[in-house]
Formats: C-alpha cells, structure tokens, sequence
C-alpha cells in the first residue's frame, strides 16, 4: 500500500536541484524543501555534509557529484520509505565500529533503490536495517585500509526481507552480512580481499546466483537457516588455517548446483546440514578444484547427495575433521581426478567404484598439528605401509559406487596460458646441460 | 689453472663417466617429464589453476631422487680414492689438503648441479608451457638444489669419516632413511603417543633438510601455509612466507656448510 | 735434505714412532729398513706430511707441518701400490704434471728412457698396464718434477723378478745428487740401491750405518739345506752339530746349516765321508727377517 502511495505521489513531483547553477547550496536545504515524490538533482561538486533523508524522494547525483562525510558519522542517512539514491560518490564516514559508522545508513525504510554509487573510505558500506523491498544494484564499495577486526561490513542486511542485491562490487571490507532476512535474491555481486563474502544466518528461502567471491578468509558462510539455493557461483582463493570457499552450519534444504569451487583451503565444508530429519541438502554439477581439501565435514554429517560434480586435483578430495568416513552421505556420478579405473563398459562411467581412503589423511585428521607434514613423503610412505599391511587401513572416505572417467569440463590446452618464454629459457639450461655433458666428460682427456 | 680447478675439473669428468649417474639422470629427466606432462590437470577454472597436487608429485620425486644422487658420488669420493691408494699419492704431491677436498666438493656439486639442471630444466619447460607459473618452478629449482648440496655435503663428510666406500654408502643411505621418513615417521608417532610440544614440530620441520625443503616449497605454493594445517598457519603467520622459505633456505644452507666444514676438518686431521 | 727431531707417532695406545732422530744429506743413498710394523710406512706418511705427528721434521729446509706444500715440492714420491686412476696412460701423465705444474715433456722423455714410449701405450687405460709398469710411470714422475729427494715405499714389492730388476736399475741411474729415502724388506733391494742403511724396530732406530758395516756382519753366510734319508737324519743331525756350525736348523724333511758362501760344499763332502746318502740340497740367501733377528738380535718385541 505504502508503495502504491509513493507512485500516485511522483505523478506531480517536482525537480530540485543543488550545486554550481542549482537552485540550492547544499544537499541538505534540497532535501528540507523537498515534499514526498520529489526529485533532487545535484550537480558536480564536493559536498560536505551528512545528509539525512526523511520523506521518500529521489536523489539523484551527476557524474562527478561527492558526498563526502570528512571522516565523521554516517555519511547519507535515509529514514523514509521508497527512496531512491543513485549516481553519487559516498565517501569519507566515520571509523566508529559500534557506532556503525556507514556510507549510506536506511532505516526502517521499506522500497528503497540504492544503485550506482561508489562509496570509498567508508567503514560500513550499504547498511539496511529493518528495512524490506530494497533493492541494492550496481555499487561499488571500497572499504577503509584498515586491519581486518576494525574494518565494517561492506553491505549489511539486517531484518530486511525479500531484498535484492544485484551487480554490487564489495573490496576490501569485513562481510557482506544478511542475517534474519527472508526471500532474498543475491545476484551477480563480486565479493573480494574481505573476510566473509557472505556472513549469513537466521535467514530462508534465499538464492544467490552468479556470484563471484574472491580471496576473501571465507567465500559464504550459511548459518541457522534453510532453502537456500546456490546456482553458478565462483568461490576462489578462500585461503587460511580457516578459509572456505561455502560453508554450512545447521543448514537445510540447500540446494548448490553448478557452483565452482577453486584453490580454497577448503571447497565446500558442512557441519550438522542437514540439521532436520526428512531433508536433503543437494550439491550437483559443481565443479570441486584445486582445493586443500574439496569437501570437508564433521564426522556425523549425513544425508547429502553429491551427484555429478566433478572433483579436479585437489590435495585432497574429501576430508572427515578428526578422521573417520563420509559414507552417511550420498556419493553417486561424480568425476574424481584419483580415481584410476577404466571403462571396459564404455558407459562413461568406471568399471569399478572410486575407494577413497589414506591413512595418512586420517591420521592428519585425527592429529590437526600433524598436518604440517603434509605432503611430506613419510606421509606418503603411511599410506605406502597401509596398502602393504591391510590391517592399517582406515576406513574409506568416500566410496562413489559410479564415478565418471572423464571430467566433462573443457580441456584448456596449457600452451594458451604458459609462458613459451620462460619455458624456452629452461629448456636452454637444460639443452646446455646435456650438451656439456659430453665434452665435460672428456676433461682432462687430450691436450687443452 | 688452478690445482683446485684440476681436481674440481677431474672429479666432475669422474663423476659424468659413471654409467649410474647417467643412468640415475635419465630416469630423473624421464621421471620429471612424466610428472610435468601426465601429473597434473590442464584444466583452468574461471582462470584458476591449482598446483598444489602436481607439485606433490614433483616434490616427491626430487626428495626421492635427489639426496641419493647426490650421496653415491660424494660418498665415493674420497672413501675410494683412500681404498685404492689414489689418495694418499695425490695428497704426496704439492697440493694443500684443502685444494683436495674443495676440488671433490666443487666437482660433485657440479655433475650433481648439472644433472638436476637437465631434469628439472626438461620438466620445468613442460610445465611452464603446460601453465605452471615459471617463478614456482625457479623457486623448486632453487631448492633441490640446495637440497642436492646438502646431500654432497653430507656424503663427502661420511666417505672422510668412513673406512671404506660401502660403509660411507651405507651410512648415507641410512642418514637419507632417517631424514627423509622414518625421522618424520618417529615424530609422528612420538606426537601420538605422548602429545610432543607443537614447536617440536616446526622445530623438526625447519632442522630436518628434507623437511626444510619441503616448508620451502610449499610456502612459494601457498602463502599462507593451510597446506600445513594449523601449526603451517602459525607458522605463516609468525614469518611470512617469504619467512619460512627464507628460514628453509637458511637451514639448507647451513646443513651445506656445517658437514662440508666437518668433513673439512676431518679430511685434514686424518688424510 | 731431510731432518727428523725427537718425531713420535702414537695411533692410540701404540707408540709406532718413538721420539726418533734423524738427518739424511744431499745426495745420499739410504735404505729404511725393518719388519713389517716397524714403522716404515708410518715414517714415511709423516715425511709426506699426510698424518700429524709430535717432534719437528723438515724436507729441504721446509717445515713439514706448517709448510707441507713447499715440503712436497721438494720430493717425488712412489708408493708400493700405485694408485688407482680412471683415465687413460696419457691423461694420468697430463694431470699429474699439471698439478706440480712441470713440463710433460720432461715427464715423457723419463718414460723414454725407462723404455715406457708414450706415443705407444698413451690411449691404453691405466688400469691396463702391468704392475712393472706403473712403478716406472711413477718413477718418471717423480723424476720428471726434477726433485731433489725421491721417497720409495717398497716400491717393488709387488713387482715379478724381472721388473723388480729393472726397476732398480732404473733406480740406480739416477742423478748422484738426488737423495732417495727407499723403504724396503728386501736386502737385495737394499744392496743394490743404498749406501746407508737406517733400520727402525720399535719406533727407534735400531741400525745405523754403512751396508758395508753389515754386511760385515752377516758376512757371507748362507743357510745350506740338505735333505737326507729319514733313517739317517738323526745321525746326519749329531755330525752337523759336532761341526760347531753356527747354527743347526730343521724343517720337517731337511736339515740347515749356517755356513759360509765359500765353505758350503765341504759340508756336503763331510757328509759324503759319512756315508750319509744326500739325496737332495739348496741353498738359502738370509731374509731381512733373519737378518734383523739373528745378526742384529732383534727379536719380536713381546
């Protein structure tokens, strides 16, 4: 109802406008003589001021027009109902942590449009409190250079529902937060070099697609909540003692299809998820690579079905914290790069199940300290006398009752990303070396 | 020419004539270029590429091969020369004992040097153009080359100390058992079984060549050392990981000096 | 050329040289005699300076301790082994004349002389070539570096009749003014080679004088071993002693008299006079060991 007002509202709104040539000074004094509806244009220029929104108008910035907060408070506050902020500048807020010092502050606001913004220098980015319907697209949002436990969150959800969060940019901040916040849509957004790209909890029924999140300490984290669907995502480079590229914590109903997980300390890592009886979380076509460890659970996890993903040189596929096996889950039609069987049937599919089990990375696991032998070749030779003597084996991990023999992922041919150059240098030292063999060979043969 | 020339000069052609350590080469370069051709996945995930698993392989391979490429010639070199006469009238000619023992060194370390140069520039070349970031294979380079001295260091040290080839040999082989896994086997079990302090653990990791090594390279593979669990994140953390190789290379180095000192010095009080 | 001071060389508990003194001149000839263990090789190691030692010892003025290059320089030295060499005949000649920086030329025109033609046997591998062989190679080599003082240790003592001789000619045809220290159990060698012979028991030395002087007193004995029927020998045996014979051995089957090299057929003629029947005879020149033992009454040390 209260959207439908707004639109009867705009049909008569007027235009106001601020800066070199406008009508006002400041922001501010637009904002004061602005009724519900308006539209306040405002010009290139630096503004200096904290302005606070408290009717429902639309603020417009020209290319070039900066709010800047001179490192005090919130920068722009809004407190009214569908009110559209776009095209500005935003930087300079407070560093304030409990005080939340932010770009743009909404409160209580429902309907809001935040889009096209670039907030730099600011400790919070986007913060929405208790306001649902917002739609958040197109920002970008550079944090403070702060440490990590004084930096703020990039964009904050808190109690909005049934928001959007579309095309964003979030670099160098703490999270991206949604907390108690239902039917939420997260498309296209690129999370990097922050701590959690998603730090999510108390919140169902959302959906996250497209979604890059890069060199954070954590790509998401999905915490206390359920239906939650992940299609298409990228998680890269989450590294760290601590870094996951997606994370669960007694969460139900997921649903990840289609999601890449690259080159984190972990790929995927569960815990109590599902939490309820009778559900399923669904992890499907992901592509599972180059991590640590592709999929890392506690040892009582069950009842998640992994179907068609395709697991591709990671140190270790699949790791139980304090050892022990995953067979409480559903393993079926993935592609695992260790598995060494053959396809006789010629069915796609290997002839034998993929067994995976390693004392060593059991051991590892049920001594964490241990890990820092990893890769070491005593580890190996664990694994080497467990095969020799069966009754060291561990139980396996995993055991895929119709793994894939060939990843369906496209081979990129090397060469297009090698360097022929630095490869041209090693072969010479290499052809030099050979080449001197012979004639160093000879040293002392003969007259010289 | 110098006379430390003449001998670094003889034992390298000495050391390039044994059929073995051809041999040994070969299946070196034949086993690098396997593991760069064949060990690890072509596949670039939106423009990431994880080396991790591959370079286990290599890893693997250099701390297999490595050391006792290293020990056989070292071990041999003066343990034989003594067996058969050869040094005694080497060291009655005008030559200082340190011309000898230099030109052993210098001449092993050098057939050794060139062999890993032949392997790892052949497999080093593969893995580039397959994608391998060129620094990462530099930066191994480096260190199984440290990792061979060391090995030099510790055979010729032995081959002083020992009476004979077989049982310079031998004591290497055992030293080579002891460092590269039942050493590390012995810690893990000792942690099992009575909880061992975790800097026993990094202490072990940075004292142990073969384990140093390791640390090296795994902290040119990843910055931050989850590879190595939380001790490797502690670690990272207290010295960076341009710290821990640093410190690796640091270890390398001094297990290189300390047994060449040693051998040195024995070499010079017992001939 | 050489000077030893108070030199004493313990391996552990045993003392193998025992403050020993010694000064060989230029030019002279002198033969390191004694039993196996004496400490020939061990004196010879300290010469070269390849062991520590206690007591001073200088070669050519330089102190062999504190200057053992300059030392070497000034020596040639040829084992009783040679050394075992990967390479071929050439290449042992060019790396050993390089390493003392002498002209092969000088090297090789020693090996002419000592009939070993380079161009002839230069591809052949070291290992190739004959025991005899290898000791003249080492011998032009310590030549050919145009030393004033030659150390041999045994060197022939691997070596069949025929080279032995040969190499000690070539041994004898060196230059009168180079020293030559040879070690040796051989008399033979000694007598042909040295003119003073020194001889080590017990870490010191026990001998020191002329070959003359010994050979004086050894005289010209020889043990003369006749074999008679078994029946008789016991009779044979009281006659030879009622000889007054210096001395009347026995070995299972035969009987042995010290005699002089003159005098040993009248033994056989008193026998014939006896009616003992001798169906066989020989006669043994003294080893170094019964020289030591007997003449100058050096027995084992126990």
């Amino acid at each position: 109802m209260k959207r439908l007002g707004v639109l009867l509202l705009s049909v008569q709104a007027a235009q106001l406008t601020v800066g070199p040539g406008g009508t006002y000074a400041s922001i501010q004094a637009a904002l004061d003589a602005a009724r519900p509806g308006d539209t306040v244009r405002v010009a290139a220029g630096v503004y200096h001021e904290h302005p606070v929104i408290d009717r429902p108008v639309v603020l417009l910035g020209a290319p070039g027009a900066v709010i800047d907060g001179d490192g005090r408070g919130v920068v722009l506050t809004v407190n009214a109902a569908a009110t559209t902020v776009r095209g500005f500048i935003i930087r300079g807020s407070g560093a304030n942590q409990s005080r939340e010092h932010a770009g743009i502050l909404v409160t209580d606001a429902d309907g809001v449009i935040i889009a096209d913004n670039r907030l730099e220098d600011v400790l919070f980015g986007i913060y929405l409190k208790e306001s649902d319907h917002a739609v958040v697209e197109a920002n970008e949002i550079v944090g403070k250079n702060l440490a990590m436990p004084l930096r703020g969150d990039g964009i904050r959800l808190w109690y909005s529902h049934e928001g959007r969060l579309n095309d964003n940019r979030v670099i160098r901040s703490r999270d991206v937060v949604i907390w108690f916040c239902n039917g939420t849509e997260v498309r296209d957004n690129l999370v990097r070099d922050s701590r959690y790209g998603l730090h999510y909890m108390y919140s169902d029924h959302n959906r996250f697609e497209g979604n890059r999140f890069i060199a954070n300490h954590v790509g998401a984290f999905i915490m206390y909540s359920s239906d939650i669907t992940f299609r298409d995502n990228l998680f890269a480079d989450a590294r760290g003692t601590t870094g996951r590229g997606l994370g669960f914590k007694d969460a139900d109903g997921i649903t990840a299809i289609g999601n890449v997980l690259v080159k984190n300390a972990v790929g995927i890592s569960i815990d109590n998820s599902p939490t309820s009886v009778d559900v399923v979380n669904e992890f499907r076509d992901n592509v599972i690579a180059y991590n640590d460890v592709g999929v890392w659970m506690l040892p009582s996890v069950h009842d998640n079905h992994f179907v068609g993903n395709q697991f591709i040189d990671n140190v270790q596929p699949v790791g139980i914290s304090g050892g022990g096996t995953a067979l409480a889950n559903v393993w079926r039609d993935n592609y695992w790069s260790e598995y060494a069987g053959f396809d006789e049937r010629r069915d796609g599919h290997g002839d034998t199940p993929f067994v995976f089990e390693r004392l060593s990375d059991d051991l590892l696991a049920k001594h964490e300290p241990l890990l820092l032998f990893n890769l070491s070749l005593a580890a190996s030779t664990l694994n080497t006398l467990s095969r020799v003597f069966p009754l060291l084996q561990p139980q396996p991990i995993v055991v895929d009752s119709l793994p894939r023999i060939v990843p369906t992922l496209s081979t990129e041919v090397g060469a297009r990303h090698g360097s022929p150059l630095a490869a041209a240098g090693f072969l010479a030292a290499a052809l030099v070396a050979a080449a001197s063999v012979p004639r160093l060979r000879r040293l002392g043969r003969g007259k010289s | 020419m110098s006379r430390t020339m003449l001998f670094v000069q003889r034992e390298l052609a000495g050391s390039l004539r044994a059929r073995w350590f051809l041999a040994y080469s070969a299946v070196f370069l034949a086993g690098g270029l396997l593991l760069a051709t064949f060990g690890m996945g072509d596949i670039t995930v939106y423009g990431f590429r994880g080396f991790a698993k591959a370079f286990t392989g290599l890893v693997h391979l250099a701390l297999l091969f490595v050391p006792l490429m290293a020990l056989f010639p070292a071990a041999a070199a003066i343990a034989e020369d003594r067996e058969s006469g050869a040094l005694e009238y080497v060291l009655a000619q005008p030559v200082t004992f340190g011309e000898v023992y230099a030109g052993k060194l210098g001449g092993v370390s050098l057939a050794v040097l060139l062999s890993m140069t032949l392997g790892f520039g052949a497999a080093g070349a593969v893995a580039v153009l397959r994608g391998v970031p060129p620094g990462l294979v530099a930066i191994l380079y480096a260190f199984v080359v440290l990792l061979a001295l060391v090995f030099v260091a510790l055979g010729l040290c032995f081959s002083t100390i020992a009476g004979s080839r077989a049982r310079a040999v031998t004591f290497g082989i055992l030293v080579w058992l002891v460092l590269v896994a039942l050493g590390t086997l012995g810690v893990m079990v000792a942690f099992v079984r009575w909880g061992l302090p975790e800097q026993l653990l990094v202490t072990w990791s940075f004292l142990n060549p073969v384990e140093a090594f390791r640390m090296g390279v795994v902290s040119a593979l990843d910055a931050d050392l989850s590879l190595l669990g939380p001790v490797g994140a502690r670690v990272a953390a207290r010295f960076g990981a341009a710290g821990t190789a640093t410190l690796s290379g640091l270890s390398l180095a001094a297990w290189v000096a300390l047994p060449g000192l040693i051998g040195w010095r024995l070499f010079r009080a017992h001939g | 050329m050489i000077r030893v001071g108070g030199l004493t060389k313990r391996f552990g508990m045993h003392l193998i040289l025992d403050r020993l003194d010694l000064s060989v001149t230029k030019g002279e000839r002198v033969a390191l005699l004694g039993l196996n263990g004496a400490g020939k090789t061990t004196l010879m190691r300290c010469l070269l300076g390849l062991i520590p030692f206690d007591g001073s010892l200088s070669i050519a003025g330089q102190d062999v301790r504190a200057n053992g290059r300059e030392a070497r320089a000034r020596l040639g030295y040829v084992p009783q082994r040679a050394p075992h060499f990967d390479g071929s005949f050439a290449e042992m000649i060019e790396f050993f004349t390089r390493l003392r920086g002498v002209e092969p030329a000088a090297v090789e025109s020693r090996l002419e002389s000592l009939g070993l033609a380079p161009a002839e046997h230069g591809e052949k591998p070291v290992r190739a070539l004959s025991g005899g062989m290898l000791q003249k190679v080492l011998l032009a080599l310590a030549l050919g570096a145009d030393v004033p003082l030659l150390l041999l240790d045994e060197p022939t003592a691997n070596l069949d009749p025929r080279a032995r001789r040969e190499f000690l000619r070539a041994l004898q045809s060196v230059d009168h003014d180079t020293t030559i220290l040879l070690a040796s159990h051989r008399f033979a060698d000694v007598q042909a080679v040295a003119d003073r012979l020194l001889v080590l028991h017990g870490g010191r030395i026990a001998f020191d004088g002329s070959v003359a002087t010994l050979r004086d007193r050894v005289g010209d004995a020889v043990t003369l071993w006749v074999k008679v029927p078994t029946d008789v020998r016991e009779r044979a045996r009281q006659h030879l002693e009622s000889l007054a014979l210096p001395a009347v051995l026995s070995n299972g089957s035969a009987i042995g008299v010290r005699v002089d090299h003159a005098a040993r057929a009248d033994v056989l003629v008193e026998l014939r006079q006896r009616a003992i029947p001798v169906e066989d005879f020989w006669t043994e020149v003294p080893s170094l060991q019964d020289l030591l033992e007997n003449v100058l009454g050096l027995g084992e040390r126990s």
